[in-house]
């Protein structure tokens, strides 16, 4: 009955190129997704960079008084956000003291402020690894946190002299990434937005 | 059931469809109470630190502190939007849990309803033309005769043991012969030795499949140059690791006048394996004549990294401290093809060249191209001008 076979081929044919197209464009759909589009997605841009760096005022982690943040603008500030509990602020914590030690001369200041962790343990942290040229605050109510968008811990912050957000550091800061980029930043050139490794969430 | 009311029924049952989908997407009431606001707002922002899981929903403490500081901004009045604004221009969009409906996200919210369309259009497509109203290929109206002869043989059957009466079944006697002409009459066409039949549906088949490819072939396209202008927009380039994202503010530039050479020193020293710094202080030594300082530092910035500028400078310390003319030489065009754009590698060179080597018209481009440059300090250009006109006498 070769009227079967006529009737029949066209649409049978015609199911085998939906079929085709469909995979093919799951196929592409897979593909183009699985370069996740030329990003890492772990890497959030932070859309405060070159926005001015929020004014805060913050109470010292081991003394009486805040720091209002505002206050240093004209200088070059670092501000890094840790906790006793993330051990990638521990990795880092050395590098942070050397490059706070060897910076004081150019103006460069170097905060700490302790997000999501009781004082204590913080003041414990730095008993353990020492305090450098650092200034320590509280990040009462996770405020500090937000206003920076911190995603996890640790993450730096670069602020140049004019109180502009101008780069930051996801993950442990290696000590020689963070001398060289306060170095680029004590002479003037443009920085971004680095990630070293992963960071860290709280539970 | 009647090919009409099965119709209708999958109407019926698509609208329904439709239906509570729409119901679904479009907002009820505004939430009235300060708490439902504040679990509504926060149900749609995601926690940072929470495995992508709502402020609404995250456990942490970060989640509750974030929570009580969106209870506080709908306390002290703020709109919906200006709560979802204050938390993107912190986290970026990736804080809200529904994609926007702009950019990228409008596709996430687009595409879906489109294939929705797409599918409700093929399967009434199919409906139409399918075999509901009539069969359309030969195998399926020769199924459709066999029918209608069976019904007809059954008929006298039905006559004999009383199941009808004889004027239903001459009514239905002269529908299922009209249907059996009709039917046949059809076989008959698709059974045409010219295959006009067959070889029209054949045609109409390889032209939707034509159709059906180059629709397929302009949306792919059109997929893949939207996905590539994307990718290019994220410009790549910056800082060390890569992965850089944005970095369009000019950094205020700290004076280093107050900061002594010693006190660069001591950073350097910290910090041998960190450039920046050190040349820094390099250039400095340079201008300021301390050419032997300045000949260490560069080495050592060359020893970590092809840097133009220490070649450059290398090459001219090296033309001014030694005979090695050639070297010098190597090491100024070394620079250039590093770094093209520096003027005073192009100053070196015109002058290595005229007095080094002897090589007057070799001179000449480079100078040109040193004059080239706007900011070429006064001094510098005038002792430049009467350098090429010496050249091109020479020459």
């Amino acid at each position: 009955m070769s009227d079967v076979v006529v009737g029949h081929r066209p649409s049978s044919r015609y199911g085998v190129w939906v079929f085709a197209a469909v995979a093919l464009v799951a196929v592409v759909l897979g593909i183009v997704f699985s370069t996740r589009f030329g990003q890492d997605p772990d890497l959030v841009a932070s859309p405060l960079i070159g926005q001015p760096a929020p004014d805060l005022e913050l109470p010292f982690l081991e003394s009486e008084g805040t720091l209002d943040l505002g206050d240093l603008r004209g200088d070059i500030t670092v501000v890094n956000f840790w906790a006793s509990w993330c051990t990638g602020c521990r990795i880092e914590h050395a590098g942070l003291l050397r490059a706070a030690e060897a910076f004081t001369d150019f103006d460069v200041r170097f905060v700490g402020i302790l997000h999501q962790d009781q004082p204590g343990r913080g003041i414990r942290f730095l008993d353990e690894l020492g305090r450098g040229e650092f200034l320590y605050v509280e990040d009462v109510g996770s405020r500090a946190g937000l206003e920076y968008g911190v995603l996890g811990l640790p993450e730096t912050f670069f602020i140049d002299a004019d109180g502009i957000i101008v780069g930051k550091i996801s993950g442990p800061a290696p000590a020689d990434l963070l001398v060289a980029t306060v170095q680029r930043l004590i002479l003037g050139e443009a920085i971004g937005t680095i990630k070293t490794g992963e960071v860290e969430n709280r539970e | 059931m009647t090919p009409t009311a099965r119709r209708m029924l999958s109407f019926g049952v698509m609208a329904a469809f439709l239906a509570v989908i729409v119901i679904a997407l479009v907002p009820g009431d505004g939430p009235q109470t300060v708490d439902d606001r504040v679990r509504e707002i926060a149900s749609n922002i995601k926690c940072p630190a929470c495995n992508g899981a709502s402020i609404a929903d995250a456990q942490s403490s970060v989640a509750r502190d974030l929570l009580g500081v969106i209870r506080d901004q709908v306390e002290a009045g703020l709109s919906d939007a200006d709560i979802y604004d204050y938390f993107v221009a912190r986290y970026s969009e990736a804080a809200l849990l529904s994609p926007p409906g702009r950019g990228w996200g409008l596709w996430l919210w687009v595409l879906p309803l489109a294939a929705l369309a797409l599918g409700v259009a093929v399967v009434l497509g199919r409906r139409r033309g399918g075999p509901g109203t009539a069969p359309s290929s030969a195998h399926a109206v020769s199924e459709a005769l066999d029918a209608v002869t069976r019904d007809l043989a059954d008929l006298d059957d039905q006559l004999r043991v009383g199941e009808l009466d004889e004027s239903t079944v001459r009514r239905l006697r002269a529908t299922y012969e009209a249907e059996a002409a009709a039917l046949e009459a059809r076989l008959g066409d698709a059974d045409a030795p010219s295959g006009e039949s067959a070889g029209a549906t054949t045609a109409r088949s390889n032209r939707r499949v034509v159709a059906g490819a180059a629709v397929l072939g302009v949306a792919m396209i059109a997929v893949g140059l939207s996905v590539g202008l994307a990718i290019r927009d994220r410009e790549p380039g910056g800082p060390i690791t890569g992965d850089v994202v944005q970095s369009a503010a000019a950094a205020g530039v700290v004076s280093l006048e107050d900061v002594t050479n010693e006190e660069m020193e001591a950073v350097v020293a910290q910090f041998p394996d960190n450039v920046p710094m050190r040349r820094a202080l390099a250039r400095r030594y340079f201008f300021a004549g301390s050419l032997d300082r300045a000949f260490d530092h560069y080495m050592a910035v060359l020893d970590r990294e092809r840097d133009a500028e220490a070649l450059a400078n290398v090459g001219w310390i090296t033309y001014l401290g030694s005979d090695e003319v050639e070297i010098a030489l190597s090491l100024v065009e070394q620079s250039l093809a590093v770094e093209p754009e520096n003027p005073m590698a192009y100053w070196f060179l015109a002058n290595i060249r005229l007095d080094g080597l002897d090589d007057p018209a070799g001179a000449i481009a480079p100078l040109e191209r040193f004059l080239a440059y706007p900011d070429v300090p006064d001094e510098l250009r005038r002792e430049a001008e009467s350098l090429l006109s010496r050249a091109e006498q020479a020459a």
